[in-house]
């Protein structure tokens, strides 16, 4: 077959697609007709489901957790509505109709080329790819940058149990208590097999592992309680390994470490040491 | 006609699948082998001024979970030869916001505890706990033989936490079961209703460790509260 023989029959089987007949009766226009309602159902998901299932906001962290999800996903819906648009019509519309033949028909011939599809299917992915690139790197280095009045906390998993000390002031404890509006170092490790740290509410998660000390931080900005819990399957009762965690003002932050053992000096010392 | 027959039989497939999946995780759930004890009542105690109903439970731990405890019945159902195991239950039951005394004797070997916060007494009545006719706030980490930790379950009452650690019995390295024995007794005030987990923070199982065979399975050093 010669090349403009071939080029025929490529174009009786593509031009139909695009060209030729009202739009809502071409293979092109039927999926179009698909992505717009499915674009717009993604995109009503994007921006009020999240404010159903994500936790409650109680730090800068989660926030930005959730603007975050909100963006990636309010981008990717008109492109995943477009693979579910194909996806739908081939198989709605190229399914085997009653009295036809059962054998299938012969694939068409192999479609190359095509300048301008590839590249707005490239230009597309490529811009969409930076941007969600630049957006993720921001977010996570305005995450791990440190402010001024850091506060250190030492966290550690063990089977089944997290405990949280306070460097300085030697009070440990089976619940997290922070301050609010002080950015919170949390230094995570293990005592035995892999945990996972997550401190649901404060929307940051790492993983605390034996012989290793990790390092992330939050940024507590709404008083009440949050809750803690394992996210790496640990054994036995990881189901239980969950605790609260409480976001509590500076002052009530001081007496709790008083009222837990620690002498006033090293409370002062260790709420101003990091200022 | 016939699609809507298949249509419906298919639905039906599918529901008994999913109906089977849910029996065969329901016949799964945790069933104390050796049974509940239930409490014993014993009147009323005052703790801050306050008047509690008072209970009291008692049991062992002893180095091998095979054999019989002094009364004839097996340490543990499941056996198991060199297992450490709380005898003769592992499933308790309590009324809710009462005293609770617990008389435990140790009949296991100690070591060195990977992390010294579970060799303190916490969340018991004072937090102190005698042990071995000493009241004491602790025990030395490095002779801990094991721990009788409680915390309240997801949305029952997450912040309650009791913990309790046991020295190493007076045979040391030697110890065997029914023999050596240190007593430890605390009191502590039960939760809200419902269901709590307790297990022993010391690393006592086989494996990697110490977490795996009777820290891995369920009976051995670990076990719930009922909390009624």
């Amino acid at each position: 077959m010669s090349s403009e023989e071939k080029r025929d029959e490529i174009a009786a089987v593509v031009e139909p697609v695009f060209r030729g007949g009202p739009l809502w009766k071409r293979p092109a226009g039927k999926v179009l007709i698909i992505w717009v309602p499915m674009t717009i159902i993604g995109l009503l998901l994007a921006f009020f489901a999240p404010g159903h299932l994500f936790p409650e906001n109680m730090s800068a962290e989660q926030e930005d957790v959730k603007t975050t999800f909100i963006l990636f996903t309010a981008l990717a819906a008109p492109v995943a509505a477009v693979v579910w648009g194909i996806a739908l019509y081939s198989i709605v519309g190229w399914r085997k109709k009653s009295g036809k033949s059962d054998t299938p028909p012969e694939d068409g011939p192999p479609i190359r080329g095509g300048t301008i599809a590839t590249t707005i299917w490239l230009g597309t992915s490529v811009i969409l790819v930076v941007v969600l690139l630049v957006w993720g790197m921001a977010e996570l280095s305005s995450e791990l940058a440190p402010q001024q009045n850091a506060m250190q906390v030492n966290v550690t998993g063990q089977q089944w149990q997290w405990t949280f000390s306070y460097p300085g002031t030697g009070v440990t404890s089976t619940q997290l208590i922070v301050p609010e509006g002080r950015q919170i170092h949390f230094h995570v490790t293990s005592e035995d097999v892999t945990h996972g740290f997550w401190p649901v509410q404060l929307g940051v998660q790492i993983d605390a592992n034996p012989n290793v000390t990790t390092l992330i931080s939050a940024t507590p900005n709404k008083l009440g309680t949050f809750d803690v819990r394992c996210s790496q399957i640990c054994g036995l009762n990881h189901a239980y390994m969950e605790t609260t965690g409480t976001t509590v003002t500076q002052a009530q932050f001081n007496a709790w470490l008083v009222s837990h053992g620690a002498s006033a000096t090293s409370v002062h010392s260790y709420a101003m040491s990091a200022k | 006609m016939k699609k809507v027959l298949w249509g419906v039989i298919t639905v039906l497939i599918g529901a008994i699948l999913i109906a089977a999946v849910g029996v065969g995780f329901h016949s799964q759930q945790y069933v104390a082998p050796a049974g509940t004890q239930v409490a014993k009542s014993d009147g009323t105690v005052t703790v801050n001024g306050k008047t509690y109903q008072h209970v009291t439970l008692d049991f062992v731990t002893e180095p091998s979970a095979a054999g019989n405890l002094p009364n004839g019945k097996p340490v543990h159902p499941g056996g198991n030869e060199g297992w450490p195991a709380y005898a003769p239950n592992n499933q308790f039951q309590v009324p809710a916001n009462s005293v609770v005394t617990i008389h435990w004797v140790q009949y296991d070997s100690g070591e060195v505890v990977n992390n010294a916060f579970f060799a303190k007494v916490q969340g018991t009545v004072g937090g102190k706990a005698n042990i071995n006719g000493e009241v004491v706030d602790g025990i030395d980490p490095s002779n801990m033989a094991h721990s009788f930790t409680v915390r309240g379950l997801p949305g029952v009452d997450p912040n309650f936490f009791v913990s309790v650690p046991a020295p190493s019995s007076k045979l040391g390295d030697e110890a065997v079961n029914d023999k050596g024995g240190v007593t430890v007794d605390f009191s502590f005030i039960s939760g809200t209703k419902g269901l709590y987990s307790w297990n022993c923070e010391f690393p006592c199982g086989s494996g990697v460790g110490g977490f795996g065979g009777a820290m891995s399975s369920y009976g051995y050093m670990s076990g719930y509260i009922h909390v009624v």
